[in-house]
Parts: C-alpha cells; sequence; structure tokens
C-alpha cells in the first residue's frame, strides 16, 4: 500500500516552502524535521499535552496564536504561515544569529531552562503572549496572574516555571505599552 | 333583550366560577399532599445514626450535591445559578445550618419537600428542584436522606436572591404548573420483574430524575411523560434518547453502560457536558449495585427483555466510495452512488476525510480509535450516531475543557476550532465523521454550522 500524498504548501520563517507531496497523516513535527530538517521544534507527549512541539503560528491580520505540532497534520497548516524556533532570532547573510529575541534574551539572563527541551515551546508560548500583551495591555497588578494564565499548559519537567515566569514578567515590563498601571 | 340578559347572566356565572377556581388552585385547595402519616413524629437518635449510609447512597443517586453546591463551593450550600427564560434561580443550601440551611427542618418539613413540592411556610418551590422526580420516594428513603442530611457540616451561607421574574411573588403561580404537570406518579411495579430491575426503575423514575433532562419538556417547560427518555435539550445540548431500543442500538449492554455511569468512559464515548458533572456527583460514586440496576432497567424493553446490542455502524458506502473512487465501478457502486447522492457528492466526503486527518486524527486517530485518557474514540462513538448533528458541532466549535473522571481517569481539553476551521470544512468534516463512524447519510449543511452557538468572540 503506497502512501497517500497530497502537495503542501505553506510559509515557514518567512519563507515559501512547497508546493512538495507530503502523506496524508503526517504530522506537522515530523515534516519539519524530516522533510525540512528543523529539528529545533521537540516532540514531547506526542498527544497535545505538553506542549513542547508550539510553534507560532502567523495569522493574515498581524495576530498570533499557538500552534502544536505533534497532534496537527502538516497539511493542516496549509497556506498558512508558521515560526518555528529557528526563525525567531536575527541571523545575518551566513545564516548566523546575529540578534536573540527579547524573549529568548530574557530566557537565558534568568537561567530559565536546565535541560531545554520545553524551551523552543515556551519561546513560541512566550512570544505570543508579548504579542498579545501589546494588543490587550494588563495591568501591572494583574500582569503575574496573565502569565500563569498563558503559559499554565506548558510543561517543565525540570520544574523551571518560576525563572520562565520571571523571564516573561521583565519583558512585559520592559516592553512599552504591555502593561498599564 | 331579555335572553340577552339571560346571557350576561350566564357568562357572569361562569366567569365567577373560573375566577374561583382559579383562586382555589392558587390558594393551594387542590394541593394534595402525598406525605406519609406519622412522619409527625421525630426520627430518634438511633434512627438517625442507623439511616445515615443509606441517605448518603440515595443522596448520590439523586445528584443533590450537583445542583446544590457551586464548582469549587462547599458542597451542599447552593448558590448555583440555575437559567431559566424567566430570570436566575439560584440553588439553595441545604445543609443543616440553623439559619441558611435546612437545620430547622423537622422530619415532616422535609418529607413534603421531597413529596410534595413544598417547602416550610408553605412556600411553593420552582420545579427546577425535581419535587416531580423525588416525590416517588418511599417515606423510609425519605428519613434516610433527612438523616444523612442532618448530619453534614453545617455551612452559613447565605442563599442567593433569584432575579427577573422570580423576584415578585409568583411562588403560588406554580399550583396551577403542579395541576397540570405534576402527575401523581408512582414507582414501576411489574411484579414479572427481577429485583434489579425494580431497584433501577424505582431509581431513575423518582430520585435518579434521569428524565429531567433526557425527556422532552412540553410548552410549560414540564416533563412530558407521554414521550419517556425519548431525548431533551438543555444548556444548549441535545440530550439523547435513551430508550431500551436506542440504547441497544449505540451497542451498550449491561456491563458497558454500568461503566459509563461509573467511569464516564465507555466504548460509546466519555461524558461530556451536563452528563459530566452527572458522572462526577452522582453515577460515579453509586454503589455498583444501583449503577447495574439503572444501567438494567434503561436496557430492558418493554418486553421485558433486553436485547443484544447492535454492533457499531459501518461506514456508509458513500464515505467507502470517496476513500477509493475506483469501488464506485464494482457490484455494489449503484448502491454507493445511490448513497453518495443522499450523503452529499463524493468531493465533500474526500474534503471532510482530510479535514479530519489534518484537523482531528492527532489525537482522535486516523481510524478513530482515540488515545486512552487523551481523545475518545470516534468510531463507535454515540455522538456521531445521533440524527441530530446538533453535539458533535457544538463540540468541534467549542471544544471541551480538560475532564477528570473516577479511577484517575482523565481527557485531555480538545480545543474548539471555531477560529481554525471555515463553517464549509466542519460541515464537511462532520458529514464525513457521520456517515463514517455514525451510519448518519444526512449531510451537514455549512448553514447548520453557521447558526450553532460558539462559547467565545
Amino acid at each position: 500500500m503506497s502512501l497517500e500524498k497530497r502537495p503542501l504548501t505553506l510559509t515557514i520563517n518567512d519563507k515559501p516552502v512547497g508546493p512538495i507531496d507530503v502523506p496524508v497523516g503526517m504530522p506537522m513535527i515530523d515534516f519539519l524535521h524530516g522533510y525540512l530538517n528543523l529539528t529545533g521544534t521537540h516532540f514531547g507527549c506526542g498527544q497535545g499535552v505538553c506542549h513542547a512541539c508550539t510553534v507560532m503560528e502567523l495569522r493574515p491580520d498581524g495576530s498570533a496564536t499557538e500552534s502544536r505540532t505533534c497532534i496537527s497534520d502538516a497539511h493542516f497548516f496549509n497556506g498558512k504561515s508558521i515560526r518555528t524556533i529557528e526563525g525567531h532570532a536575527q541571523r545575518d547573510a551566513n545564516g548566523e544569529v546575529r540578534e536573540l529575541t527579547p524573549v529568548q534574551q530574557a530566557f537565558i539572563d534568568h537561567f530559565s531552562f536546565q535541560c531545554g527541551y520545553c524551551t523552543a515551546g515556551f519561546v513560541a508560548g512566550a512570544t505570543v503572549f508579548i504579542d498579545q500583551l501589546k494588543r490587550k495591555p494588563v495591568k501591572r497588578a494583574e500582569l503575574e496572574t496573565a502569565i500563569e494564565a498563558s503559559l499554565d499548559d506548558h510543561i517543565c519537567r525540570c520544574t523551571g516555571y518560576v525563572r520562565y515566569y520571571e523571564a516573561v514578567k521583565s519583558v512585559a515590563l520592559a516592553t512599552p505599552g504591555c502593561v498599564v498601571d | 333583550m331579555r335572553s340577552h340578559g339571560l346571557l350576561r347572566k350566564i357568562l357572569l356565572a361562569l366567569l365567577v366560577i373560573i375566577i374561583l377556581f382559579a383562586l382555589a388552585v392558587f390558594f393551594g385547595l387542590f394541593r394534595t399532599s402525598s406525605v406519609a402519616p406519622g412522619v409527625a413524629q421525630p426520627l430518634s437518635d438511633a434512627q438517625m445514626q442507623e439511616l445515615r449510609p443509606r441517605g448518603r447512597e440515595l443522596a448520590l443517586v439523586g445528584d443533590c450535591f450537583g445542583c446544590h453546591s457551586k464548582p469549587q463551593g462547599p458542597m451542599g450550600a447552593g448558590g448555583l445559578a440555575i437559567g431559566t427564560p424567566f430570570g436566575t434561580l439560584h440553588s439553595t443550601n441545604i445543609t443543616p445550618d440553623p439559619t441558611h440551611g435546612i437545620g430547622g427542618y423537622t422530619r415532616a418539613d422535609f418529607h413534603r419537600v421531597l413529596r410534595d413540592g413544598i417547602a416550610p411556610g408553605n412556600r411553593n418551590l420552582y420545579p427546577a428542584m425535581p419535587y416531580v422526580f423525588t416525590h416517588l420516594t418511599r417515606p423510609e428513603d425519605i428519613d434516610a436522606l433527612y438523616a444523612y442530611f442532618m448530619s453534614l457540616p453545617p455551612i452559613a451561607q447565605a442563599n442567593v436572591p433569584n432575579t427577573g421574574a422570580f423576584r415578585l411573588p409568583v411562588r403560588q403561580f406554580m399550583n396551577f404548573w403542579n395541576l397540570l404537570n405534576f402527575p401523581n406518579r408512582q414507582p414501576p411495579d411489574d411484579p414479572q420483574r427481577s429485583a434489579q430491575w425494580l431497584r433501577g426503575g424505582y431509581l431513575v423514575e423518582g430520585l435518579g430524575h434521569c428524565a429531567a433532562c433526557h425527556t422532552p419538556q412540553n410548552v410549560m417547560m414540564g416533563t412530558d411523560f407521554s414521550r419517556p427518555l425519548q431525548g431533551g435539550e438543555i444548556d444548549g445540548m441535545r440530550v439523547p434518547d435513551i430508550t431500551a431500543a436506542t440504547l441497544t442500538q449505540r451497542g451498550f449492554n449491561v456491563d458497558t453502560l454500568s461503566q459509563y455511569l461509573s467511569t464516564g468512559i465507555a466504548p460509546q464515548g466519555t461524558a461530556f457536558a451536563g452528563m459530566y458533572t452527572v458522572v462526577h456527583f452522582s453515577t460515579g460514586a453509586m454503589e455498583s449495585g444501583d449503577v447495574e440496576a439503572v444501567a438494567t432497567y434503561l436496557l430492558t424493553g418493554p418486553d421485558g427483555k433486553i436485547a443484544a446490542p447492535a454492533a457499531p455502524p459501518a461506514p456508509l458506502p458513500a464515505a467507502t466510495a470517496a476513500d477509493t473512487p475506483a469501488s464506485a465501478t464494482t457490484a455494489t457502486g449503484d448502491a454507493a452512488t445511490a448513497t453518495a447522492a443522499a450523503t452529499g457528492s463524493g468531493a465533500d466526503l474526500t474534503a471532510g476525510r482530510l479535514s479530519y486527518m489534518s484537523a482531528c486524527a492527532g489525537c482522535h486517530g486516523a481510524n478513530g480509535e482515540g488515545i486512552p485518557n487523551v481523545a475518545p474514540a470516534m468510531k463507535g462513538n454515540s455522538t456521531l450516531a445521533m440524527a441530530d448533528p446538533h453535539n458533535l458541532i457544538s463540540v468541534v466549535l467549542n471544544g471541551v475543557p480538560t475532564q477528570t473522571f473516577p479511577g484517575g481517569q482523565r481527557m485531555y481539553a480538545m480545543p474548539g476550532f471555531a477560529h481554525l476551521l471555515s463553517d464549509q470544512e466542519i460541515a464537511e468534516l462532520a458529514t464525513w465523521a457521520r456517515a463514517e463512524w455514525g451510519g448518519q447519510a444526512k449531510p451537514v449543511t455549512e448553514a447548520q454550522v453557521g447558526a450553532m452557538p460558539r462559547s467565545r468572540d
């Protein structure tokens, strides 16, 4: 029995991908790993629970949401635009990282992660959260609750939550327009 | 002129009679009490103590705490909002607090509440309290419930006032409602049937008040007892038909239905929406003997027999034909084409299957097998087999929050797809899934999806 394949076209890290024939039923994370060698997105539970495999989905209206790549088929992203962990930092012409995003830098400054397996998902989740704050700021007193509510689904087995949350808090406080008094 | 005068007198007399009759109803003159004699005498401490365990089990059967507690709130302290077209009712404190709860109720008061729907002070209860069903409870069981509730920790939490029309002095108008909607029902007592069936019937028709949700309502929001357990509607969801014929059609037998009631999880799917709280507070905590009795009663047909469960519906030919277009040329081609016409075009089904594969299969499985403790199986799922696709569409649009079930089981949150798939895609997806696993050929239309309520934005 041969695999049923269908053409897939999408945008990944601002670059067009496809059309390329991809099997129906192939999870997005396998497509990223196997077809594009984008291995920074980590496969965790495979059941949509741990959120390690989360990437950003960039909506046509400019907003962003989180998407889990282990439970969604590659074809679920047909015609869409996503950002994987490889597409966050600014790079030079040779592809070398020139500057990390404020979220990435804050995670390093706060020693947020230990083994790092969940980090790609946390970067996606925190970046989406900061983007949402810019659109809809929260009161300073409610910031910590908002961070918890937003990143609650992301599991870190090294239990580095506090340092992740502190890093996100520092980015929110340092980014104009995220927090109101 | 004289005949006109006579007519006027007759009309006037009729009017007076009608008004007198209405006043009589209003003041409860037609309200006969069904409270057993002898309950004026209080129970002794020893009796109260002995009755408690039985009362606890009956309180679980009645799902009393499901409505008389707020989520995360203290058990039995009331305050849960119950929306009606006329305003919001709030469940009351049923802990034995003397000021805010039922601490001041005598044994006779308590009997009157459960048998007649009348609280102390001659106050009519609103039928949100299922006294139409608790009415069937035997006096000795009401005593047991009384003993149990009086043993709960009293909680000094004030009742929340009702809103809307219920702020007005309208309680007594329930006497009219009762006259039309509160028949003097008795527990099933067919001597030919087993003790288990009789026990199940007593619980289902009485305290368990299954029919309060699973039976259609009449225009007065009363239970239509002429269509028992044929399915209803509550909180924007279609409540499934649970007649014996339908349950066996869905593949239930006593084992699997008991498993569903005790754990919330069965091959036919997992409890969600209102039934999830019923499993949580009631059926999941009941004694296994009572659960099996309920399952036995529900599955027993009018002939007194439990029919063999039906096999899960085979994929409709249209669904198969859409998978492999070549099969349209086989001997079954004509039938397949005919069903394809009834189900919607093959192209729609192909699109629906691809949407399922890309958006759903990651958790629910390429073959609808699901993942234990993460996502329920779609193959054999009774929600897909309902003639009305309402609940299926609602879940696809709005998702289901993470659920925990008895025995440490769980199902992980399903996201709503209202913003991830178009109405057209959801319609195609639902059409295909129903044809593939539910035996339902009727296509779901884009307009049907568009008309559905959405939980956010």
